[in-house]
């Protein structure tokens, strides 16, 4: 037997409280009166044994009582024999090697509990051991040998990825939804708040016999760490911005803001220098201008706290120096005259951050020659002009965008709508990346429909079925985005939207990095290489062999620092930075975890549920817990049904007695 | 005798209901045979006693000059002397004496000192009233008069119980105020050393009183009916002795019983009469014990 909240049987202490009033209980014996006290003498002992004796049952009955109590509050659950028939299930222990199990003992703790898990599962259970920080890796096979699994182990080591623990449950529940044996999941983790996803439902896996988290090395410490980016727009001076966070605190753990100090180095020369206070949770940003850059291109920066916390990894940074360039944008039309609102949100939109020069081409004329990247007004987005080919053809770049609805009234492409519409399709997969931007609440009311063509790809779609943005594929040089909206502010609510501008800089970003080299991409991500092009590491080696040159590649980034693509014509720099939720250690409370674990423990821990409401603390299962997490809640049986009708079976009881025992007193039998 | 059979049903219980003291005392004693008690002294009543020789001195109107007649002898006659015997009530109205349900112990003494007071009168002697508890509270002279009843039932009547006891300093204050011989009835629970009693009844009997001893208890007194441990709080001390039960029926009991045994022991070492009753006995019984042993005394 098992006690889900042993704490409670601390009340047996109060056991000794009938047992003292018993002992204690001094019985007045009732006065009469006597005409005289000179033949009397007092005679208590043998009347106190005698009350004493009487008594014991009573007392029996209410310590019994008691301890139900004591007993009903610790939650006492049976391991059932069921195990015995658990014996084929496969045991899974996933552990997380992201980027944040680098922090402090986490990782050393992580073997400490796999350990364990393995000392204490029966031989006959087969193991399988698995990674998960992006990904969901398989470590070894499904096996009995333990040893095999522990040197898997010890190869193993904390990446500098991200984890995110809906991704996990849905590639756990795919893995084990295709296997016939039950499975029964141990996740061995840091627990932290940020890798939650932000649909709980996707932390069910359904497939799972049961589900156990064990969370180790949780601290209450405040974690810093620091993001930054380098810009120069003449290679002589840079600015620096630097985000400085403080990972939020544990619950229930209030802690004061800290002083850190940020330097910026160049050639390990401190170039500069800022305090900033930051309270726990918060963000700052802080922006160095005016640092002189030295004559040679190609020279890091180096960001850095100047004190060190216990996780060391997230709290230096080198960055390259980007230099900023202003693509040159056309804005003409072909067909009808676009309104004077349309033009000037799409030329404020492109030159929001001085990333784009827009030139407004007037009535009539034909695309500028020379020109790489345009925006076109067209009566019909449905019909591509042959203009607009030939100008991909040539290698350019092209958004289209609709006249007003009035000049198309008579056009059966377009049908209009009174009622709003929402996004509810987003191509991910799109180098836009339009998942990122927030699309919530901003309405389409005039969206056309659109007849798609076999070479259309949907990068945004509404709910009403029309696609707001298309990619056409009309030639191999260039690239032609279709906007299905006329972004007057009139007839459409899209312009007037925050995510409008981010929109409009995306593709500004996505017509820039026509060779498909991005600035800067996250660990973990895969980056996308044109054919012919080497992919140099920080530490300044090739990662593709000469049988991968003549072709694209996708090459998974796996560790922070500058990487440099060497292409045919140029050379770019790509910075691969680490995901700041890893840095944020805020980590889970039990509670939070048992929830997540009584989700797929639910059919026989449905009475638990709830049961440490109160139960605040950051999860912490250390080694010697482990033991007990192991303990399948698949097989708990609850003892409360048996123990309540006990308990109240000692009350009733008790209250006869305790009415029978006054009764004699008041009689005096 | 056979009103005393009658009387013998009349139970304290049924005396209470019947009002005065006067009335109680009238009811009981009717019932009881109207005994003749006997002046110590020999006086010049009608009730011949004995001849005696006659000796020079003795005065010639007693010589039976019938007798010297016939036996030319001359003797002198001599008579029982049968009036105005005084007779002093003695009742203790202590605190204890209040103990008793439902006819106290003092209820009880009332009856029995007023059935005395109406028979003493009855028999024209004089009768006087002592009230105390540890020092006189009343004292009425005896007196012959007619309505020394009625003042005697009066102070019966308004009595009260009063504090603690103390019998032998109250008999020792009574000895200088007491000094016309005659009978002494003490009616007590005599709550008291019984040598210190012998002591003061001695002094009474040696000063030619004759006294009698009636020893009031109630029957919970002698055997409490008590089943459970009990705090029993005295009713002239306040104090409180927690018993047992056990207690209470073996040694408590042995121990009250020697008392009134011891007391028996030192009224009939001093002379006096001892007569011991109970809340719950019919005073017919005191009473005829009372004038036996007036009979007794007599012969």
């Amino acid at each position: 037997m098992s006690l889900l909240a042993p704490l409670y049987l601390l009340g047996l202490l109060g056991l000794f409280l009938p047992w003292l009033l018993h002992r204690f209980n001094h019985h007045e014996p009732p006065v009469q009166p006597f005409p005289s006290t000179r033949f009397l003498e007092p005679t208590r002992p043998p009347a106190t044994s005698k009350r004493k004796l009487r008594y014991w049952s009573l007392l029996a009955l209410r310590v019994l009582l008691l301890a139900g109590l004591c007993f009903l509050f610790a939650q006492p659950w049976l391991q059932s024999d069921e195990n015995a028939n658990d014996a084929d299930a496969v045991r899974m222990l996933i552990v997380d090697n992201s980027f944040s199990m680098r922090a402090g003992d986490k990782w050393a703790l992580a073997n400490d509990a796999i350990d364990t898990v393995l000392s204490d599962l029966p031989e006959k259970n087969a193991v399988q051991l698995f990674s998960f920080s992006t990904q969901l890796s398989a470590l070894t096979d499904i096996t009995n040998d333990r040893t095999s699994v522990k040197d898997a182990l010890a190869l193993l080591e904390p990446g500098f990825e991200s984890a995110d623990y809906g991704d996990l449950m849905r590639r756990v529940d795919k893995l084990v939804g295709d296997m016939d044996i039950p499975v029964t999941a141990y996740f061995i983790t840091d627990a932290q708040r940020s890798n939650l996803p932000a649909q709980m439902n996707t932390l069910l896996a359904d497939s799972l016999k049961s589900f156990n988290v064990l969370a180790v090395g949780a601290s209450d410490e405040t974690n810093y760490f620091l993001s930054a980016d380098a810009t120069s727009s003449d290679s002589v001076t840079a600015r620096v911005v630097v985000n400085v966070s403080a990972s939020a605190p544990n619950a229930g753990t209030e802690l004061a803001a800290t002083q850190k100090n940020i330097d910026v180095l160049l050639k390990d020369q401190l170039v500069a220098s800022e305090q900033v206070l930051l309270e726990p949770g918060e963000i700052k940003t802080v922006q160095f201008d005016s640092i002189s850059l030295p004559s040679e291109p190609g020279e890091l920066l180096q960001v850095q706290f100047r004190q060190t916390d216990y996780f060391s990894d997230d709290d230096k940074l080198s960055i390259p120096v980007r230099g900023l360039s202003q693509l040159e944008f056309s804005v003409s039309q072909i067909g009808g005259e676009p309104s004077a609102q349309a033009q000037v949100f799409v030329t404020t939109a492109l030159e929001t951050n001085g990333s784009a020069k827009v030139s407004m081409l007037d009535i009539g004329a034909a695309l500028a020659p020379g020109m790489r990247h345009a925006v076109i007004f067209v009566d019909d987005i449905t019909k591509v002009p042959d203009a607009v080919t030939r100008f991909i053809n040539s290698g350019g770049n092209a958004l289209l965008i609709p006249n007003r609805i009035d000049q198309l009234a008579n056009s059966t492409a377009l049908s209009v709508s009174s009622k709003a519409a929402f996004v509810s399709r987003v191509d991910e997969a799109h180098p836009l990346g339009l998942s990122d931007l927030n699309w919530f609440d901003t309405r389409f009311y005039d969206t056309g429909t659109f007849d798609l063509q076999s070479s259309d790809r949907v990068l945004l779609g509404l709910d009403t079925g029309n696609p707001v943005l298309i990619e056409r594929s009309v030639a191999d040089n260039g690239r032609l985005l279709i906007l299905n909206d006329v972004l007057d502010g009139v007839d459409t609510d899209l312009p007037l939207q925050p995510v409008y501008v981010s929109l409009m800089q995306r593709i500004v970003e996505y017509f820039d990095i026509s060779n498909a080299i991005p600035a800067q991409i996250e660990v973990g991500h895969s980056l996308f290489l044109p054919a012919n092009s080497q992919l140099l590491s920080p530490d300044g080696e090739a990662m593709l062999d000469l049988a991968q040159l003549g072709s694209t590649n996708d090459v998974r980034i796996e560790q922070p620092g500058v990487y440099s693509v060497l292409g045919a014509s140029q050379s770019n720099t790509v910075l691969a930075v680490l995901n700041p939720a890893e840095s944020n250690l805020s980590a889970l409370t039990r509670t939070e975890l048992d929830a997540w674990e009584a989700r797929h423990n639910q059919e026989t821990l449905t009475s638990d549920d709830g049961a440490n409401d109160t139960d605040t603390t950051v999860a912490n299962d250390v080694t010697s817990n482990v033991s007990n997490a192991l303990n399948s809640a698949q097989n708990r049986h609850a003892l409360w049904r048996w123990l309540l009708p006990l308990v109240l079976l000692f009350l009733i009881a008790e209250s006869l007695f305790a009415n029978r025992m006054l009764w004699i007193r008041r009689d005096g039998l | 005798m056979s009103a005393v059979a009658t009387n013998r049903f009349l139970k304290p219980e049924l005396l209470a209901r019947l009002g005065t003291l006067e009335l109680v005392a009238r009811t009981v004693v009717d019932g009881v045979i109207t005994g003749l008690h006997r002046s110590p002294d020999f006086g010049f009543s009608q009730e011949f006693a004995e001849y005696r020789a006659y000796n020079e001195g003795d005065d010639l109107r007693f010589v039976d000059w019938n007798v010297y007649a016939r036996a030319d002898r001359m003797y002198v006659k001599r008579f029982r002397g049968e009036t105005n015997l005084s007779v002093t009530l003695l009742l203790d109205i202590s605190a204890s004496m209040g103990y008793g349900e439902p006819t106290s112990k003092l209820d009880q003494a009332k009856y029995l000192v007023a059935s005395l007071a109406y028979l003493t009168r009855r028999q024209h002697d004089a009768l006087g009233l002592v009230l105390f508890d540890d020092k006189v509270r009343e004292f009425t002279v005896p007196s012959a008069r007619p309505d020394s009843l009625s003042k005697v039932m009066g102070l019966l009547e308004n009595s009260a119980v009063g504090q603690s006891t103390d019998v032998v300093d109250v008999l020792n204050d009574l000895q200088s105020t007491i000094t016309k011989r005659g009978l002494l009835v003490l009616v007590s629970d005599l709550y008291t050393e019984p040598d210190a009693l012998l002591t003061s009844l001695q002094s009474f009997v040696h000063a030619g009183h004759e006294v009698v001893l009636f020893h009031v208890l109630d029957d919970q007194e002698l055997k409490p009916d008590i089943k459970k441990i009990s705090s029993l709080k005295s009713l002239e001390s306040g104090d409180s002795v927690i018993v047992d039960p056990e207690y209470l029926r073996n040694e408590y009991q042995q121990r009250i019983q020697d008392h009134c045994e011891q007391l028996e022991r030192s009224s009939a070492k001093s002379g006096a009469d001892y007569v011991r009753i109970t809340t719950g006995e019919s005073l017919d019984n005191a009473l005829v014990a009372y004038l036996q042993f007036r009979q007794r005394l007599s012969r």
